[in-house]
């Protein structure tokens, strides 16, 4: 019988290495091999054990370096071959992070997991502005949400459920999608005029962002240059942004050190 | 390092082959934007002469060209300026001058090129002959130290630039009639919430800029300076919300035809009429969605509309006499943008996503030509450098 290694399924958190958890720094410290996506930041994988082996399988939209199903026979396959295996996800691994599906498949081949949840970037982004996701009197639900969609379809989102004043709607890889979902918004009587705000790299030292609003915020996509990743997010909590301070963005606490190079080793499956 | 040396055997060789003299004033470059290159079109022959890597993101790039037409100065969205020879195909400057920019002018002698900058804020000017820096103009928000980001940087008479503070809501003239280098500055303050672009008339008198934090737009007499920057179109802006804004429309674009300009409504299925006498709406024209480039044929008698999301397939075709739509060509998905020949025979489009520049017969609406380029945008004939605010 062959002897298999542990999985950590880890969530990275937005991009501040600060916001990573306790537990997360500790297993990269002590890992043999972590597979890691393109939405961890640079000072996050400085914290990887440098005798690790670092396996690279990042996507970006349209470019996907590995497909989904790659990446499961690929954690399978470390898995039988190191002892410590943390598979790093941007964010939270079970919100829009596929983890789920990770954890599905190291189930049916019989490999241990855990979990270890990481601040999605909703609430870290938000976080970073000072700005609450809910609030008494503004927000009384919030709707994590994806704007990715499978070629030329539609994200399928109950339109009509969404388009409530009283929900704060956080987008995730929203920002090519956008047209359709302000469209569909308004069209199902969102008013134009609710707040939005678009937060690029959020959390990192190249954080950005633009409050506008639902009518205006395709043609500020457009006209600002954001690229992803951004998160996106709609409803009367972002106009507490005109009475709360903005925090200055810190470069990354220098009590972090910078590992070695990594070598980005691209992964090849069997 | 081997794939610069293959690029740079390969423009000796582009350069060997044009050894023939010839004029530039048929010829226009086109962004390739997304593999960071400019296409050369021999509008003539009809054909692709050069394709020229390595100019880096050019998303929302524009460029002007150099007083002889040789030289086509590319402006990045990442802060790239690079010098494009048009006649020997070769790159023959190139700087990254900022980090974020949103376009740039040629002065009127020709020997300045201006960039407009997001990141950090403010206008940065060049010798056109040898792209070092000659001025560095901060465009600081009050007292600074915070500069404002740049919008509608346009080249006026009297060898001037004139550009709008997007943060603190200004128009700047910068006259360098008397310094290359110290160019005395007018400011313009309170002329409205967070201008994002503007235009200047094609005889350099009128410079409009378009607010994006309210509505009207900011109209300065550059004739008359003293009198400052007055209000028009005060409803210009000014939606219904029953749709969102896919694009803001580009005010480069604005057709002048007569005593009337045709202008992009923000947001709603429109093109204004304005009599530019008193600059007051007289009439709506109702178009096939939110309209992006207004253009005018050079001999006034059409004008030609292209859309944004997801209207972007089609061309509409308004008649400026009878205000009416009396043609509608589909040339394919993401007609981003248009440029008519200088004296109006052929129109060209860039048709993004089926990555085909193609011209039309505006007369006959007759395809002429498709050439094949990387996801093609913006086109500029190279007789742009003899007009003004191009």
């Amino acid at each position: 019988m062959q002897q298999t290694g542990h999985v950590y399924l880890v969530g990275a958190g937005p991009g501040d290495p600060e916001l990573l958890t306790i537990k997360a720094a500790r297993l990269l410290d002590r890992a043999d091999a972590v597979v890691f996506d393109r939405l961890v930041s640079d000072e996050i994988l400085d914290l990887i054990n440098p005798a690790a082996r670092r396996i690279f399988v990042g996507k970006e939209t349209g470019c996907h370096s590995l497909r989904q199903e790659d990446i499961n026979a690929l954690l399978v396959a470390t898995a039988r071959q190191h002892q410590h295996i943390v598979r790093l996800k941007g964010g939270d691994p079970y919100i829009f992070g596929r983890g789920g599906e990770e954890a599905l498949f190291l189930a049916q081949n019989g490999i241990p997991f855990e979990v270890v949840p990481g601040i999605t970037a909703a609430a870290g982004c938000m976080a970073q502005l000072n700005l609450p996701l809910t609030h008494r009197g503004l927000a009384t639900s919030v709707r994590f949400i994806t704007g990715h969609m499978q070629s030329d379809a539609e994200p399928a989102h109950d339109w009509r459920s969404l388009a409530d004043p009283d929900t704060t709607l956080a987008i995730y890889m929203g920002v090519r999608t956008m047209p359709v979902i302000a469209a569909r918004l308004m069209e199902n009587g969102l008013s134009g005029a609710t707040p939005a705000i678009i937060i690029e790299n959020g959390s990192t030292p190249e954080q950005r962002h633009h409050r506008t609003t639902l009518s205006r915020i395709c043609a500020d996509l457009d006209r600002l240059n954001f690229d992803p990743p951004c998160m996106i997010v709609i409803g009367r909590v972002v106009g507490l942004i005109d009475h709360l301070p903005v925090p200055v963005i810190q470069a990354p606490n220098s009590a972090f050190k910078r590992a070695p190079q990594n070598d980005y080793a691209h992964a090849h499956t069997a | 390092m081997k794939t610069a040396f293959v690029l740079g055997a390969l423009a000796i060789l582009a350069g060997c082959t044009s050894l023939e003299p010839r004029g530039t004033h048929d010829l226009a470059t086109v962004i390739a934007r997304a593999s960071g290159e400019v296409g050369i079109i021999d509008t003539s022959n009809r054909e692709m002469i050069a394709v020229i890597p390595g100019l880096g993101d050019l998303s929302h790039a524009s460029i002007v060209y150099s007083r002889d037409g040789r030289y086509a100065f590319v402006f990045g969205r990442d802060g790239g300026l690079t010098k494009v020879d048009i006649l020997t195909h070769r790159i023959a400057g190139r700087i990254l001058q900022a980090g974020n920019s949103i376009g740039g002018a040629i002065n009127q002698d020709g020997s300045l090129i201006a960039v407009a900058n997001y990141e950090p804020g403010g206008v940065r000017v060049f010798d056109s002959q040898t792209l070092k820096m000659v001025a560095d103009l901060p465009a600081l928000i009050g007292h600074g130290p915070d500069r404002s980001k740049v919008v509608g940087l346009v080249d006026a008479p009297g060898n001037r630039f004139v550009y709008s503070l997007w943060d603190s809501g200004e128009i700047r003239i910068a006259d360098f009639s008397r310094s290359r280098t110290d160019p005395d500055i007018t400011v313009f303050e309170n002329i409205g919430i967070q201008p994002y672009d503007a235009l200047i008339s094609p005889d350099g008198r009128y410079y409009i800029a378009g607010l994006f934090g309210e509505d009207g737009m900011a109209l300065l007499d550059l004739w008359h300076p003293e009198r400052g920057v007055t209000r028009i179109l005060p409803d210009y802006g000014k939606g219904e919300e029953r749709l969102p804004v896919y694009k803001m429309p580009h005010l480069e674009g604005w057709a002048m035809a007569g005593d009337r300009a045709f202008v992009p409504a923000v947001g709603r299925h429109e093109v204004l009429v304005i009599d530019t006498h008193n600059w007051a709406e007289i009439g709506r024209i109702p178009v096939h969605g939110q309209p992006v480039f207004v253009m005018a044929h050079p001999d006034q008698r059409t004008i030609w509309v292209n859309f944004a999301v997801p209207d972007y397939d089609t061309i509409q075709v308004i008649d400026s006499e009878t205000m009416t739509i009396i043609h509608e060509i589909k040339p394919g998905k993401g007609v981003l943008h248009m440029e008519f020949s200088p004296r109006g025979d052929q129109i060209w489009m860039s048709v993004r996503d089926d990555n085909q520049v193609l011209a039309f017969d505006p007369y006959t609406l007759a395809p002429i030509a498709s050439l094949p380029l990387n996801s093609p945008s913006g086109i500029f004939m190279s007789a742009r450098a003899g007009q003004t605010g191009l």
